[in-house]
């Protein structure tokens, strides 16, 4: 039997099967001795595959190295093609094969699922007609909370535990197979079940009432955890079911069409920025006589007056700056008189669909008081500029504008953001006009409409775009005066206490505010595990295996929950990156607002501003550096406790350590992201396709499309080469619905596949014609996430630990000069781990 | 067999250069297509292909007597066409011209004993009305093109010959806005005032004055083979579209 076995695995394998069977091994082992691998030409090929191998000169580290590069391409590169340069050597393509087979044996075996039919018995179950019966439905919530508390509070062994979450876990990839909101909700009971049973432990057996020191550090580090368990929940509630809102079309009688006023609130901004945003908006389709346009300067400044002039719009200044932008939108509230108001902020262009596409949803509810729509950006904000992710990942405000508002608006919560938004007149003046109380005037303005009992709505399509904070400082700055208004407002008009609201807004609001608490308990993670590495502090008291088993389950489903939930709108893991770089700034401001609400002024914003060279912010990542420091000198505490600790602590301090790394590395990702890079050009380049014609000098037109546009050039792919010198003048058409607009250019560069060009415009007229060909198009930001990689939580981690170590060497980088013997040395050793690496093998030449 | 006839509101509107391309377009399409030239000025061949002093037409094998079937040709293109041909004088095209007159379905009839396949879409070069020829096309168009230069006598023209259209119960003319130039803020104002104004009788697709096809013309080629990337080549390739989606809807009426 075993005999038989052996023959056919040799047949397999491609021997001799009539062969004696030691040559038989020798050749499953390695190739036919005709073709060894240490003859003549197949050495060659045999080295191709191990390229950092040099078999000649054997080093230190290429037995790890060989074997490294062997899993690797057995188990991860996929198979080449016959015709490609290398191949695998047959030694390892034969255990692929058996590997291969034995795959397709074992397969058939396990349960097909049909994602499609598993979604509608899912669904088919959730809508069955028992649960209209009240009885069936209260019956069912009792043995639900039943379970829950049996399943959240029951100690188990640790075999016990490892079972449990081993189920669960299976019970969960299996759910992810399934598409559909219902297996969507059943991911997150699990997830739930997984984290308060985590809690549930925690609260009730690792605290270590003896020591007063640790008990003080599990008391901290048991109220950060709530914190965050706390807002997963929430988090949870408010998001699990996005409602989806589309737009209502508009009566079709004009007359019915109510007056809308458009206000444009500035500052100091540059005309420059303004201009596109006033152009746009004078092109919104909407009845002339019912729109009307109005920019609110509150520099005063002679240009804008001029510019509001001959555009033919309205120019509001008043003679204070009294209360910042929400003086300045109250004091237009005065003198204006449109049913309706609709506010972009100076750099939020709006398509041409904005009004038709919101204003349907107030004639049908008279009690809706806003409409909000995304704030997308068409700039990189310093994240994805810093760290190269633009278009690639989403952004960081992707979250909350796709997923996070849209949840709200099935429980009626969304909220005013300052932009992009519709609100109607009455209800903004019952309460006052916008709120003055707080630094985020707009949420507190729709907190106060909603207690009165009015509506809010939302619709998830961009329907304006704008520019993203310039730099780290600026995102920063903006971060700091949301986080302190919320916390404001938590104070002085709590949404869990009042009137007015119900509990599911309560719960939204609440949320909304408690997640700009989280830099408390993010600067407490990112330091807990030293407690342990320097005090031999026992800040979780329970053996590591213990800890392992309830921390990884609940961080693992948590992840998965939240990559369904949230995957198109953000990437797995990213939001620890977010969150670590404002942690350590948005602490005290919360802080001080929590405890002195009207404490603190309104900064501004900066927008349309030019990073001139790259630098690195050394004043914005001095904390996150002192907190690596400590993390370094906690690692290399944690290597002295291994070797000359005590051996039964040996996991716990591992565990620590990897902890440890871990945060260094997200403080290496938020380092990082303090190294600004260049911002070459001050138009920011839209990457879109448009279909546009290019017009030659000689008459001749050729069909093109744009590559990439701004608001001073394009870049236009074309299908052959043009010929065109630099300098030479041409034209080039764009659409604006159905109708063409021609505009002047000049070539700067040309070449087979390419033409770049710079706008030659002769008048204000054609300017704002351009914008509204451009970024006024009612589908200029529908295309945006096309090409963008689908979330994989494990890659989110891998990206997010690449940036990170990234981040770290860059710090090395522009601190120590660069011919120093320490950095050489620390370029060495990084240089010796790269080498470790398997790669991809080296072609072999025609074969 | 569907027919489309192509008519000018003005001289030099076109009407030729939109034929032969149309007709292309359609044969790029794989469509059975038939271009016939009833125009005396004899042009619609040159555009594809054929020699400058050949005298072959269906005009003139009726004025010689000859049979005018041997009069047809195949462009390099693939597209098939049936020239005017050249007459001997003056005299000759006014004899042709009454003999047209006396005999009104003689084109349909003809047409009826081609043996062309059932979906074939012949489309003809119109000369400028009143022609007796243009009146045997006329009555038995599927599609009537009007074809129009964005100035203001064609909006005039073309006004008088769409109102003229509807009342003699012929099928509705669609109007073809040609040598369209963005730049011209005349142009962009007669489109948007005859979009307003014909709204849903008019094409979609504009085409633009393209130096291309000229060249094109001068090398006896359509802009198809001359130059694909042009834009004269993209518009010429929707209208085929939007004729072939015409002549659907006005089937299922």
């Amino acid at each position: 039997m075993a005999g038989a076995y052996a023959i056919r695995l040799c047949a397999l394998a491609g021997a001799d099967a009539r062969a004696p069977w030691p040559q038989m091994l020798a050749q499953l082992l390695l190739c036919d001795p005709a073709r060894a691998p240490w003859l003549g030409a197949n050495r060659q090929r045999f080295a191709a595959s191990f390229p950092h191998i040099d078999f000649s000169r054997l080093r230190w580290g290429d037995p790890l190295r060989f074997v490294l590069q062997c899993l690797w391409l057995l188990l991860v590169l996929p198979e080449p093609s016959e015709a490609a340069q290398w191949q695998v050597p047959p030694a390892l393509r034969r255990v692929r094969t058996l590997l291969s087979l034995a795959w397709r044996r074992v397969a058939p075996w396990l349960p097909g699922m049909d994602p499609q039919r598993m979604e509608q018995r899912a669904e088919r179950m959730a809508d069955h007609s028992t649960w209209d019966l009240p009885l069936a439905r209260y019956l069912a919530y009792l043995a639900a909370a039943a379970l829950a508390v049996l399943c959240v509070t029951t100690p188990f062994s640790l075999t016990a535990q490892l079972v449990f979450v081993v189920l669960l876990w299976v019970i969960a990839l299996a759910m992810r197979q399934i598409p559909g909101p219902v297996a969507t909700l059943l991911l997150i009971v699990l997830s739930v079940t997984a984290s308060s049973r985590y809690m549930w432990w925690r609260m009730s057996s690792t605290l270590n009432w003896d020591e007063p020191l640790d008990f003080l550090w599990g008391l901290l580090l048991l109220a950060a955890e709530t914190y965050t368990w706390l807002v997963l929940l929430l988090g949870y509630a408010q998001s699990a079911w996005p409602l989806r809102r589309q737009p209502l079309n508009m009566p079709d009688a004009l007359t019915e069409w109510p007056s809308v006023d458009v206000y444009i609130p500035t500052y100091n901004e540059p005309l420059k920025v303004v201009m596109p945003t006033v152009y746009a908006a004078i092109g919104i389709d909407w009845p002339r006589d019912k729109l009307n346009v109005y920019l609110l300067d509150d520099g005063r400044r002679d240009e804008f007056r001029q510019f509001a002039e001959a555009s033919g719009i309205g120019y509001i200044a008043r003679s204070d700056n009294r209360h910042a932008k929400a003086g300045n939108l109250n004091n237009a509230l005065k003198i204006t008189d449109g049913e309706y108001i609709a506010i972009f902020d100076c750099d939020h262009i709006p398509t041409r669909s904005f009004l038709q596409s919101t204003l349907g949803w107030f004639l049908r509810d008279p009690k809706l008081a806003l409409m909000q729509t995304p704030h997308h950006f068409f700039s990189p904000d310093p994240f994805e500029r810093n760290l190269g992710l633009f278009r690639r990942t989403p952004n960081e405000g992707e979250l909350f504008y796709g997923v996070i508002q849209d949840g709200n608006d099935l429980w009626d919560a969304t909220f005013f953001c300052g932009s992009c938004a519709v609100l109607r007149r009455a209800p903004l003046e019952e309460v006052g006009g916008i709120a003055v109380e707080t630094v985020t005037e707009d949420a507190h303005t729709a907190l106060k409409m909603q207690r009165l009992g009015y509506h809010s709505a939302y619709i998830n399509v961009p329907l304006a775009a704008g520019l993203a904070t310039e730099s780290l400082s600026a995102h920063i700055g903006q971060r700091i005066r949301w986080a302190r208004g919320m916390a404001q407002i938590f104070r002085l008009d709590n949404p869990f206490l009042g009137k007015g609201l119900n509990w599911a807004q309560r719960i939204c609001y609440g949320n909304a505010m408690l997640h700009f608490l989280n830099g408390g308990p993010r600067l407490l993670f990112l330091t807990a595990p030293l407690a342990f590495l320097f005090f031999h502090a026992y800040v979780i008291y329970a053996p590591a295996t213990a800890v392992m088993l309830f921390v990884l389950p609940h961080m693992a489903h948590a992840n998965l929950t939240n990559s369904r939930i949230q995957g198109g709108h953000r990437h797995s893991f990213w939001a620890e990156v977010y969150e670590t770089v404002l942690a350590w700034y948005t602490v005290r401001p919360t802080m001080v607002a929590l405890i002195n609400p009207r404490k603190g002024k309104f900064n501004v914003t900066a927008k349309g501003g030019l990073v001139k060279d790259d630098y690195f912010d050394w004043t914005i990542s001095l904390p996150y550096l002192i907190i690596v420091g400590l993390n370094v000198a906690g690692v290399l505490a944690g290597l002295g406790r291994i070797f000359w600790g005590p051996a039964d602590e040996i996991a716990t301090t591992v565990l620590n350590l990897f902890w440890t790394v871990y945060n260094i590395l997200l403080l290496g990702g938020a380092i990082s992201v303090a190294s600004e890079t260049r911002q070459v050009r001050l138009s920011h380049r839209v990457t879109i396709r448009l279909p546009a014609v290019l017009h030659q000098p000689d008459g001749r037109l050729i069909r093109c499309q744009t590559v990439d546009f701004s608001d001073s050039g394009c870049a236009l792919s074309v299908p052959l080469a043009t010929g065109l010198q630099r300098d030479e003048k041409v034209m080039v058409s764009l659409w604006r619905g159905a109708e063409e607009h021609a505009f002047c250019a000049q070539v700067i560069s040309s070449d087979a596949t390419q033409v770049r060009l710079q706008w030659m415009l002769a008048s204000q007229e054609e300017q704002m014609m351009l914008i509204q060909c451009t970024f006024a198009r009612a589908d200029a930001w529908l295309s945006w996430s096309e090409g963008r990689e689908t979330d994989k939580p494990l890659r989110g981690l891998q990206s997010v630990l690449r940036v990170g170590i990234l981040g770290i060497v860059r710090v090395f980088h522009y601190a120590a000069p660069a011919d120093s013997s320490f950095s050489t040395r620390i370029r060495q050793s990084g240089g010796w781990l790269r080498g470790m690496l398997p790669r991809r093998p080296a072609a072999t030449g025609a074969r | 067999m569907k027919t489309v006839a192509i008519l000018g509101a003005s001289g030099g509107a076109g009407v030729t250069t939109v034929a032969a391309h149309l007709a292309a377009g359609l044969a790029g399409s794989r469509r059975d297509v038939l271009a016939f030239d009833a125009n005396p000025d004899n042009l619609l061949r040159l555009h594809l292909g054929m020699a400058w002093n050949d005298p072959l037409g269906f005009g003139h094998a009726l004025a010689t007597g000859a049979d005018w079937h041997e009069a047809a040709y195949r462009s390099a293109g693939g597209v098939d066409f049936v020239p005017f041909g050249d007459l001997a004088s003056d005299a000759e095209l006014a004899r042709l011209g009454r003999y047209m007159e006396t005999h009104p379905n003689w084109l349909r009839s003809e047409l009826a004993t081609l043996a062309l396949p059932a979906d074939t879409i012949v489309v003809y070069d119109c000369p400028r009305l009143p022609s007796p020829f243009s009146a045997q096309v006329l009555a038995m168009a599927d599609l009537v093109l009007v074809v129009m230069e964005p100035d203001a006598v064609s909006y005039a023209v073309a006004t008088r010959m769409v109102a003229r259209a509807n009342q003699a119960g012929l099928p509705p003319a669609q109007l073809l806005l040609n040598q369209f130039e963005p730049a011209r803020a005349l142009h962009r104002d007669i489109t948007v005032l005859l979009r307003s104004a014909f709204g849903d009788r008019m094409s979609p697709v504009t085409i633009h004055r393209d130096a291309h096809v000229g060249e094109a013309l001068a090398c006896k080629q359509t802009v198809f083979e001359f130059a694909p990337p042009s834009q004269a080549a993209h518009e010429f390739a929707a209208l085929s579209t939007w004729v072939l989606a015409r002549l659907g809807r006005e089937a299922g009426r």
